[in-house]
């Protein structure tokens, strides 16, 4: 694979960067709408509820006032047991001119939470006092106090309202978020996809397709731009590397092919005469008295001789691609055959034959070049290359000193 | 609306009580020209109006008392009328020469409110109400503060 090793910690995928940042922006705004809302309707309601327990106060100052002055008590609950049918009332007090209480009311069960008076006062729930005055004479006084549950229950109302929306947002966020995730990462991914197509698969002729998005579009131009590049790149180190091989596998001098690619030629002529159930005949080739040439004309002369043999050789065989020098002034021919004796045999003659004429190296300079040579079949010699060479070479030597000998 | 009644011995608990109901009905009473002084005309025998009488209460609030009998008792005397022991044509004859005056007309002895004046009082074990005779009240040129019909006993009749 490409990149840096995987330290087993993946980076996020975009999608998933995109799916987070949009989950924190929606709780964002919701939570901030909701609180706002919140809020004000928290102030909103203070406001009424403060208005509501004044209003409560002042109503109840003007109607209890003649059950005091006649002391009245039956009348003056029968006015508070009226005004506590105000939900919003917790606590109603009618105190007589001396301050001890004359009618006292509260809520059942109202004061299940108590916020103490400061929390109280500040909610605009009271306790709202009137004193009472009739004919410049102080008669009594009420004092009422509102009750928590309008707001509490406001209070509750809204959060129960902020969480339901918060979970529809975020339910409709998503599939939006998830629409607009799709139409970037999916171009996205696809140029992720080409690029390591073209990497791991070696396919620099793939292209991208436009996706519809100018930012993505302008990468998918360049990707493309550098795919071209790449290509032709590609093609000029294929060309080059052909060249190179060519180069590496042959003789400069002769324009035969050198030891490796022999070595390669002859394992594979071997791999396919096991299959095919054919011989491959493998002949070594010695120049005899080069050296002699060589010294006694100079290297020009040596090479002279060297490309006319290789000519020569060529010429004689019938696939002139397997003659090989293997280096000096040493050939090798490769064939396959169906009958080895009579191929070696027809091939030592057409090789004696070939070289049969003298070879020219001047106006008047001509030397006559013979060769020694060696033979090995596979599969009667052997079965591996290095076993079919070793004895070519021991027969080519052989051929070579009894010739020396003669 | 009882009206709470002191413990003791004395012979009438209730004359402090009743001069006291009176002082409240005329706090909350308006007459049209409203006058500085108001006369109260007490007519025939009165069981509990000794203080009333006496002017306790109600002297504070600018009323003066007087006594009158059947005969002579007139609007243009009095702006208040208690009516004491009378019998039902007796007290019916004062209810009606004020009628559609600016008169305010209290009736002691007459529970069942059928002498036709405007308060009638109720006495009770430990207490002291009244009742409404409303067509007396709405016919009447005084005006009563609508609080204190609500304080009557068996609301309006």
């Amino acid at each position: 694979m490409i990149g840096p090793a995987d330290k087993g910690e993946r980076p996020p995928t975009l999608r998933g960067v995109l799916a987070r940042g949009h989950l924190r922006l929606v709780l964002l705004a919701v939570l901030l709408a909701s609180l706002s809302l919140m809020a004000s309707g928290l102030f909103a309601l203070r406001g009424y509820a403060g208005q509501n327990v004044a209003l409560a106060a002042e109503t109840l100052s003007y109607a209890v006032e003649p059950t005091l002055v006649f002391g009245d008590r039956e009348a003056a609950e029968r006015v508070v047991l009226k005004l506590a049918a105000n939900d919003n009332l917790a606590i109603i007090e009618v105190l007589d001119a001396a301050g001890k209480p004359f009618v006292v009311w509260r809520r059942e069960g109202a004061s299940g939470i108590d916020l103490g008076p400061f929390a109280s006062g500040w909610l605009g729930l009271g306790p709202v006092r009137r004193t009472i005055a009739f004919q410049d004479k102080t008669v009594g006084e009420v004092r009422v106090t509102g009750a928590i549950s309008a707001i509490f229950s406001y209070t509750l109302a809204s959060l129960i309202i902020a969480a339901s929306s918060l979970g529809i947002t975020v339910l409709a966020t998503r599939i939006l978020a998830r629409r607009l995730e799709e139409a970037i990462a999916a171009p996205l991914d696809r140029v992720a996809e080409i690029a390591h197509e073209v990497v791991i698969q070696r396919r620099p002729s793939l292209r991208l397709a436009p996706a519809g998005i100018a930012e993505i579009d302008q990468i998918t131009a360049d990707f493309n731009m550098l795919l071209d590049e790449l290509e032709k790149w590609h093609e000029t180190i294929a060309i080059e590397n052909a060249e190179l091989s060519r180069r590496a596998d042959r003789d400069p001098l002769t324009g035969l092919g050198n030891r490796a690619w022999f070595e390669r030629d002859l394992e594979a002529a071997i791999d396919e005469a096991r299959l095919l159930k054919v011989q491959v005949v493998l002949l070594y080739c010695d120049c005899n008295g080069f050296k002699q040439v060589n010294d006694t004309y100079g290297h020009d002369a040596g090479d002279k001789i060297i490309a006319a043999v290789a000519e020569r050789l060529r010429v004689a065989v019938a696939d002139p691609d397997r003659v090989f020098r293997l280096g000096g002034d040493e050939f090798a021919l490769v064939f396959d055959t169906e009958n080895a004796e009579r191929a070696v045999a027809a091939a030592m003659e057409g090789l004696r034959a070939a070289m049969a004429s003298p070879i020219p190296l001047g106006p008047k300079v001509e030397v006559r070049i013979g060769l020694s040579i060696g033979h090995a079949t596979f599969p009667e010699d052997g079965e591996t290359m290095r076993q079919l060479m070793r004895l070519a070479d021991l027969r080519m030597y052989r051929d070579k000193r009894g010739k020396f000998v003669e | 609306m009882p009206a709470g009644l002191p413990l003791g011995n004395e012979p009438d608990p209730y004359r402090a009580v009743v001069a006291r109901m009176v002082r409240g009905i005329v706090q909350y009473s308006r007459w049209p020209d409203n006058p500085r002084r108001l006369r109260a005309c007490v007519v025939g025998p009165a069981d509990h109006a000794e203080d009333l009488i006496e002017g306790r209460e109600v002297t504070a609030v600018g009323v003066d008392v007087v006594r009158r009998d059947v005969a002579s008792v007139q609007p243009s005397e009095c702006q208040i009328v208690y009516l004491g022991r009378l019998g039902i044509d007796e007290a019916r004859i004062v209810t009606a020469r004020m009628r559609g005056q600016a008169v305010l007309t209290i009736a002691e002895n007459d529970p069942a409110c059928r002498s036709r004046a405007m308060f009638c009082l109720l006495f009770e074990a430990q207490s002291l109400s009244f009742r409404l005779n409303i067509d007396s009240v709405s016919q009447s040129q005084v005006r009563v503060d609508p609080r204190v019909l609500r304080l009557a006993e068996g609301g309006t009749t």
